[in-house]
């Protein structure tokens, strides 16, 4: 063969070469993963919160058998709605959607449910004054390299007196955290990869429809309630779960959505016990009381959104976003603060408290204009116990090591659980959860 | 001074020994990355609320332009720039998403041409890509600041040329390419496409480029 014949050819083949892989690779282009799956086995998912509701419904999608398996007699966990409290329906749990970057974004996008950004300006109870501005900026907790301390030591650190505790307790609060016990370092490490946006959004109606209406009724029928799981048998092929009054369930996939106070205080017995490793993890883990308490008033004269109250670090103005002539003044009480209402052990005591405080920083107008009040206290739900999870000084890499399966048959899902920057949110949760499936799907594979 | 003398004279030895050349081309384009592809299908996979799907980045279309320098003795050498385009597209009822890929391709170029109407050359260079969002049309803004991932590498890749028409100074030819972008440090392309980071990809990206397209080529 000559030179110009090797050329020759060289270019047919090459124009072959060009055309045959490209429709070979395009057969073999899937748009979506695991198009073909195929799994006959059954999956149970513990828990009928985001995540678990989200599993569910992908599942469902891909004609997978499961069902969801929820402690409580209602779905939704963290999320919840109050309809007889105002003049429009009120998210009793989570009710702010984090970001514009988000599968619920998406969802919220594809299906046109009309959101409001949430502008609400931010002042501060401090010094006794209701201030617009600090003299030094408390939000310092977002930089590089912090030390692995609290909040609270890393504000000393940082020069910050005793007079900006309580707002340094309310943006714990934001993590549902408290000031001393959240780590500035992981807690930062952990915003890196929050890549959702900054801005907030509040449904004209409540979250809790969005996943309830979208996402809940999907699988509504396949949840069966007031079924609290006490144990996992994960020893043999077939997963034996056990209710706390005795009932079995069998499954070859589970996926356990529960609280991460739930798993802390070992409240479902695995068998085999997980490993030490993940127990440590768990441990590892802050997940503080949380409460909402929403107080009516007869009119407005309240700021949309203060941080620096002692008995409660942030109120906001909950009809922001709403149709509404109601006032209603939102409570969002956390951590350490949670836990002194809590202690207090009624609704009343826990509004006369609220009151007390809205009437020293506004001059005596909560209490003459107070109508009613709603407390839903996360602390005391017993499926519950608690706001959400928050990475503690010395976290490292417990919350990885609490996602990760165990022997490709219990998978773990839920707030807590997302590793990618969007725990403490309803969007971190539906992440987790498909992201179990995804894992469940990929050990069929195996 | 020495330096800067000595480099003059080494351009002006380049530039008068070597005659000149410049070329520009479009082609078609076939584009395959592994890890772009994750990112659609987790897309897809996890949002079973949208009906239609979101493409894959496959198909898509190229411009090059390119200066060289040729002598009579077989091997060419030069640079090339090429910039080629890709689009990922989910319509769905009141909801339209689209991924827009760009990439740019800086390519020392090492071209082996005699007589024969048929050459081949070999690129090696730098690879840069920019995946954006765009939603209804919009530019799909968080915060006020467009969504984006910016991506920086490196690109090797072979060239094959039939010069099939060559009128004094002007050469058109067909050609067909085949590169390979080996590692694309783009850490936030999960985060456009799926709004998660490194949940189900790396922060890197390879990425196959198989082209097919029609140059142009002009003696200075």
């Amino acid at each position: 063969m000559n030179r110009r014949d090797f050329l020759k050819y060289t270019s047919l083949f090459s124009i072959g070469g060009i055309l045959m892989p490209s429709a070979v690779l395009n057969g073999c282009r899937k748009e979506s993963l695991h198009e073909d799956i195929q799994f006959d086995g059954k999956v149970i998912i513990v828990g009928a919160g985001a995540a678990g509701l989200y599993a569910g419904y992908l599942l469902k999608s891909k004609g997978i058998d499961f069902s969801i398996l929820e402690a409580s007699g209602t779905h939704g966990g963290r999320m919840g709605k109050l309809n007889s409290f105002a003049d429009y329906p009120i998210d009793t749990g989570a009710q702010w959607m984090h970001g514009r970057n988000s599968i619920i974004a998406d969802l919220v996008r594809s299906k046109n449910i009309q959101t409001t950004l949430d502008e609400s300006e931010l002042s501060f109870w401090f010094n006794n004054q209701v201030v617009a501005e600090l003299p030094k900026d408390p939000f310092i907790f977002e930089a590089d390299n912090l030390p692995d301390v609290s909040f609270k030591d890393h504000a000393h650190q940082q020069g910050f007196g005793s007079e900006y505790d309580n707002i340094v307790e309310a943006i714990a609060g934001d993590q549902g955290a408290s000031a001393s016990t959240i780590s500035a370092y992981w807690n930062s490490k952990d915003e890196e990869n929050w890549v959702s946006g900054d801005e907030d959004f509040k449904f004209a109606k409540t979250y809790f429809d969005v996943i309830d209406t979208y996402i809940a009724q999907e699988v509504i029928s396949q949840v069966q309630f007031n079924t609290p799981i006490a144990a996992i048998d994960y020893s043999s092929d077939k997963i034996i779960l056990t209710d706390s009054g005795g009932n079995t369930y069998t499954a070859d996939k589970v996926i356990v959505t529960v609280p991460i106070s739930i798993l802390k205080l070992n409240e479902i017995a695995f068998t085999p016990a997980l490993p030490a490793e993940k127990t440590a993890a768990f441990a590892k883990f802050g997940m503080g009381p949380g409460m909402k308490v929403f107080l009516k008033f007869s009119t407005k004269f309240y700021a949309n959104m203060l941080y620096g109250g002692s008995v409660c670090g942030a109120y906001a103005d909950d009809t922001v976003g709403k149709t509404t002539s109601d006032h209603v003044l939102l409570a969002f009480v956390m951590g350490d603060q949670a836990a002194n209402l809590h202690a207090l052990g009624s609704d009343s005591a826990i509004t006369n408290a609220l009151l007390q405080e809205l009437d020293t920083i506004y001059g005596g107008q909560a209490t003459a204009n107070f109508i009613a009040s709603s407390v839903h206290d996360y602390t005391a739900k017993p499926f519950i116990k608690g706001a959400y999870g928050y990475s503690t000084v010395g976290m490292g890499d417990a919350r990885k090591i609490a996602a990760q399966p165990v022997a490709d048959k219990v998978f773990f899902a839920g707030e807590a659980m997302n590793v990618t920057g969007h725990h403490q949110t309803v969007q971190g949760a539906v992440e987790s959860g498909y992201k179990a499936v995804l894992d469940i799907f990929e050990s069929v594979r195996k | 001074m020495r330096t800067i003398v000595f480099l003059i004279w080494i351009l002006s030895f380049g530039l008068t020994s070597w005659a000149q050349r410049i070329s520009g081309g479009l082609s078609y384009h076939y584009f395959y990355s592994k890890q772009l592809d994750r990112s659609i299908q987790l897309y897809n996979f996890n949002r079973p609320f949208l009906e239609n799907k979101q493409s894959l980045f496959t198909h898509g279309a190229s411009i090059d332009a390119g200066y060289l320098f040729t002598n009579e003795k077989g091997w060419n050498h030069g640079i090339n720039c090429t910039y080629s385009f890709f689009g990922s597209e989910g319509d769905n009822t009141d909801y339209l998403n689209r991924f827009h890929l760009h990439q740019i391709n800086l390519n020392y170029v090492l071209r082996f041409a005699q007589e024969s109407p048929f050459f081949g050359e070999v690129q090696l260079g730098i690879a840069s890509s920019s995946l954006f969002r765009r939603v209804d049309g919009e530019p799909f803004l968080i915060d006020d600041s467009r969504s984006k991932s910016l991506g920086i590498g490196g690109n090797i890749g072979l060239k094959l040329a039939y010069s099939a028409v060559n009128r004094n100074k002007h050469h058109l030819l067909p050609f067909v390419y085949a590169g390979f972008a080996p590692y694309i440090y783009a850490p936030k392309n999960e985060a456009v496409i799926n709004a998660t980071q490194e949940l189900y990809t790396k922060n890197y990206m390879n990425a196959l480029h198989l082209r097919l397209g029609l140059a142009y080529e002009l003696d200075l």
